[in-house]
């Protein structure tokens, strides 16, 4: 069975080997860790009563989250940085992690240690970095006077006046225009800022300095920083000056850069142990933030799978006085979470069964039946070996890149290739294989009568799906007389049976007609009645969860509904045999094409052409046709998809 | 431009209007004993009740409760804006900003007080979807400089910047007039980008706003703050209608009343100073309902421009000042007839 089982595993052990626990957890992975703080709230974490255990029980009493208490957040933010150093070139080691005996002390220091070496280097360079701004500062701010022909010494040294430059914004910049004649200064507009403020240099008397700062003032005039005393020359030599210092600056400091990342490189493997070490603890205090915490207890509970329990007993073997208790999903320990276990041929699918939703923890897995349908109905409508082989090699490179669907993808196009040589079709060419089984354009109705016959296959294993996932819920109502249970089925079946008699295509017509007709009415029957029938037969009462006549009406709705279901169902899967005769028809379209115009060159782009826009248009239209079928025609049908999934640590706590 | 283009923002507005607070309402609300019975009304008769629901009736500040009607101008004018984009949502924008900047004004107020700014918060309106101002850590500044330190990501930085203290009251009222200057500023370049010809009357109607608060400014200035003509410029208002630079700095020049009075003798705002005791006194009020009744007409005029749609904003503004009139009212125990002439609106 494709759901693994798994259990809830609750611990009790001593603080004092919380951290090597904790580890142990880490390293072991395939945990899902639940908050255990709730689970104590919830009345789920239950301790036996016995003489050994008093001091773990009375610990309940004074418990607190190890949420309140943790903190990895000084770890992250060293991990972060060293990680920002290397640019992210260092990785998590588990192999070197679960060898050693990590000791966070050391690791703390040595990061510590690392950093101030750093800090030197680092000094330096920040030190050129302000004095470049600085430089820069300066240089705007001269740049504004470049075509003033005097040293700035003697501007700096004028007896009556003095002087400023700053900055306005464009509409303050007006205001100021409109009073020009009327301050009590000179006014000179010389230039406009990166930001869109304009720049003027005001020189006033310096008795009238303040009420023109006053007036300045209101213009929210900012001044421009960057002069200073030690230029005094004019501002053309003053330029050249700055602009020679930023060139000497830049030069020292890309040296340093390098020097600097020498001395990154020459002590990476420090770095890697404090970055592994650190990780870890990161992680561990993660973990430890879902335990809760007495004084002399750490309290833990996860989800592991039922084939992990001897494995998990053995690590719990290493610590004395712990407590360890596992717990099955059907004693009522919350709703445990789904964990999938496929093999390699059918574990891409789950992807594709998860973006419907993830079974239930008492609930068939149906990526082996969705699997097998999904490649067959592919591989039906889009036979073809050329091309196929095609969709596999795009599935494989991108299944190698990481991509899940890659992996569908070429599962897909290898069946695809089937088909293709079941067809004789390679690249759309019919002349060339000889077909295994027919050529779909030839026998359109062996074709379209097939795919109904696939339909009906697939439909009566969803409805043998439905009743077993309905039963395992102990659902008896919808499982047995339900639409979808085995009154559903036998009914399907019977009509199935009726239209097969009248068809010729099973005989005795005479005899078994009446028969099966009388049995579909009284399928009908108990379709119609099964809520108090079931409740009847369970002796639950009331018999009508509602009034009996809204019951009925509704009831009746659902019938015709289903009846309609089952025909509009099963005619569905005529679109697998329409698209098996559309891939060859528009391929046919663009040969007839690629003939009428005569030029061999363009006849060769044009079946090109064709191959491309087939793969690419009609892969996708026939990959969402045949997943609609299995979304909508199927799991409506047996799948409910509320389950809840399994995530393990690495899957939470991940740093980077 | 299309008359459909703001058809639909229109009719969303006529159907807003629809639900505003009648005459009778306000009657109500003049009649009303105290503080409470205000509230209550307001809570339990009109649209903004939404918006009352979680304040204690037994515990009730002034100001707050005027925090929370603003609260349902910040929804609205966030509704309008999904109708609109570009150039129009940038403009429509800027009436978000005024609140931004009166709840700026608020905290700087409390800085310069040395008030715990935690205190200020329920006094706060502003557009959480729109604004850049970093609130929640502005309450926790300790003085000026880290208050201005937050703000560095914004416009108001480059304003508050060369203010090395505002504890000094000249220092304040320079801030919070730099403040407005900057609102005004910004509608006025929004304003212009509006497309003329379908916004002619909108935009003709701000620019007579501008008109006004200038004419405010250069009255009080001078009779009461004595600033220079310098100062006085400085801080006037670009972009208004019928005084353009010329005209502002002959008001400037002006040596008394008479002389301001003779050179608005044929503007429309001459009914400003036509009065003998109570210039002063209902001075904002008058301008108010000046913009009142040209607001109304603008909203009653469907032309095919955001008119109609600033103008609901605009009405909205002064029924909230009006409710707020209403409230003071009640707490300096002013009878009904007293109340009604402090409203913009006109009430018999």
């Amino acid at each position: 069975m494709a759901v693994e089982n798994v259990i809830m595993m609750d611990v009790v052990g001593k603080i004092k080997y919380v951290d090597k626990f904790a580890k142990d957890i880490f390293l072991f992975n395939d945990i899902q860790i639940v908050d255990a703080m709730h689970e104590i709230d919830s009345g789920r974490f239950i301790l036996p009563i016995r003489e050994e255990n008093m001091g773990e029980l009375l610990g309940f009493a004074q418990l607190v989250s190890g949420e309140t208490m943790m903190d990895e957040k000084s770890f992250v933010k060293t991990v972060n940085k060293l990680n920002e150093l290397y640019k992210g070139s260092l990785n998590l080691d588990m192999v070197s992690l679960a060898k050693g005996d990590t000791d966070l002390g050391r690791a703390l220091s040595k990061a510590k240690e690392f950093e101030n070496n750093l800090v030197l280097e680092y000094g330096e360079i920040k030190d050129i970095n302000d004095r470049l701004e600085a430089l820069e500062k300066s240089k705007a701010a001269y740049t504004y006077l470049d075509e003033l022909d005097a040293n700035m010494s003697e501007l700096d040294s004028l007896e009556n006046f003095s002087y400023s430059l700053g900055s306005v914004t464009k509409d303050n910049a007006a205001r100021l225009k409109s009073i020009y004649n009327s301050v009590t200064s000179i006014v000179f507009h010389v230039g406009n800022q990166k930001d869109n403020e304009e720049v003027f240099m005001i020189v006033s008397p310096r008795d009238l300095e303040i009420e023109s700062q006053r007036i300045l003032k209101a213009l929210n005039f900012k001044p421009i920083e960057g002069f200073s005393d030690e230029y005094t020359e004019t501002p053309r030599i003053i330029l050249d000056k700055i602009n020679q210092e930023i060139k000497q600056h830049n030069e020292i400091k890309s040296k340093l850069l390098v020097d600097l990342n020498i001395h990154l490189e020459e002590n990476r493997n420090d770095a890697t142990d404090s970055f592994n070490t650190l990780s870890l603890y990161g992680n561990l205090s993660i973990i430890k933030k879902y335990m809760a915490f007495s004084d002399e207890n750490f309290y833990f509970s996860g989800w592991i799978s039922k084939r992990d329990k001897q494995r998990m007993e053995a690590i719990a073997a290493k610590y004395p006085e712990l407590i360890i208790m596992f717990s099955d999903t059907n004693s009522g320990s919350g709703k445990p979470p789904t964990k999938l276990k496929n093999n390699w041929l059918f574990r891409p699918f789950e992807t594709l069964v998860k973006m419907y939703g993830v079974p239930s923890f008492n609930e068939l897995d149906p990526t082996p039946f969705l699997s097998i349908t999904y490649m067959f109905c592919f591989g039906f409508m889009f036979g073809d070996v050329g091309q196929g082989l095609v969709l596999a090699l795009a599935g494989l490179i991108l299944g190698k890149r990481g991509v899940e669907l890659g992996k569908v993808l070429f599962r897909l196009g290898l069946c695809s290739t089937v088909f293709g040589f079941m067809y004789g079709s390679i690249f759309g060419f019919e002349e060339v294989l000889h077909p295994l089984w027919i050529r779909p354009f030839d026998e359109i109705n062996t074709i379209l009568l097939a795919a109904v016959m696939i339909g009906i296959v697939m439909l009566l294993m969803a409805y043998v799906y439905s009743i077993i996932n309905k039963l395992k819920k102990h659902e008896i109502k919808e499982g047995v007389f339900g639409k979808n249970g085995i009154c559903g089925l036998a009914l399907y079946a019977s009509i199935l049976g009726i239209v097969g008699l009248n068809f010729g295509i099973i005989p005795f017509a005479g005899v078994l007609t009446p028969m099966l007709i009388i049995l579909a009415i009284v399928l009908v029957f108990l379709v119609l009645i099964r809520e108090p029938l079931a409740n009847y037969l369970m002796k639950k009462k009331p018999l009508y969860e509602e009034t009996a006549s809204e019951y009925y009406v509704e009831s009746g709705f659902e019938l015709f509904e289903m009846l309609l279901g089952m025909l509009s169902n099963t005619l569905s899967f005529i679109r697998i045999g329409a698209f098996a005769l559309t891939h060859v028809g528009l391929f046919m379209a663009f040969q007839t094409l690629a003939i009428m115009v005569q030029n061999g060159v363009i006849s060769v782009g044009i079946l090109i052409f064709a191959n491309i826009f087939i793969i690419a248009l009609e892969g996708l239209i026939v990959g969402i046709q045949a997943l609609r079928l299995q979304f909508y025609e199927l799991f409506s049908k047996y799948y409910s998809g509320d389950g809840i999934e399994f995530k393990p640590v690495d899957l939470e706590i991940n740093l980077n | 431009m299309s008359k459909s283009k703001h058809a639909c923002i229109s009719t969303k507005a006529l159907a807003m209007r629809a639900r505003k607070i009648q005459e009778s309402d306000y009657l109500e609300l003049i009649k009303a004993k105290d503080l409470k019975e205000v509230f209550l009304y307001l809570r339990d008769y009109t649209y903004f009740g939404d918006f009352l629901r979680k304040m204690d009736p037994e515990n009730l500040h002034r100001t707050e409760i005027e925090a929370h009607l603003n609260d349902l101008k910040v929804q609205e004018t966030e509704k309008l804006m999904h109708y609109l984009f570009g150039v129009e949502k940038n403009f429509f924008q800027v009436l978000l900003v005024r609140m931004e900047v009166e709840s700026l004004r608020i905290l700087i107020r409390g800085i310069a007080r040395n008030d715990e700014l935690e205190q200020l918060k329920g006094l706060m309106v502003y557009s959480e979807k729109y604004t850049k101002v970093p609130f929640g850590r502005l309450f926790r500044a300790k003085d000026w400089d880290e208050f201005k330190k937050l703000l560095i990501d914004t416009d108001y930085y480059r304003i508050f910047e060369i203010y090395k203290d505002i504890k000094g009251a000249q220092d304040l009222v320079m801030v919070e007039k730099n403040l407005d200057r900057y609102y005004y500023d910004l509608l006025k370049n929004r304003l212009v980008k509006l497309e003329k010809k379908s916004n002619r009357d909108l935009i003709d109607l701000e620019r007579r706003n501008f008109d006004l608060l200038n004419l405010i400014w250069i009255y009080r200035g001078k009779k009461f703050y004595s600033l220079s003509r310098e100062e006085l410029i400085a801080y006037s208002l670009r972009g208004g209608l019928e005084l353009n630079e010329k005209r502002l700095l002959s008001l400037v020049n002006a040596k008394n009343l008479v002389e301001i009075k003779a050179q608005l003798v044929n503007s429309d705002y001459a009914f400003l100073f036509n009065h003998t005791k109570t210039i002063d006194l209902f001075m904002e009020r008058r301008r108010e309902r000046y913009l009142y009744y040209q607001y109304l007409n603008l909203f009653g005029k469907s032309d095919s421009g955001l008119g109609r749609v600033v103008g609901y904003v605009r009405l909205l503004d002064f029924e909230i000042e009006d409710i707020t009139s209403i409230i003071e009212s009640k707490r300096y125990r002013m009878g009904p007839e007293e109340t009604k002439k402090y409203l913009i609106r006109p009430i018999d």
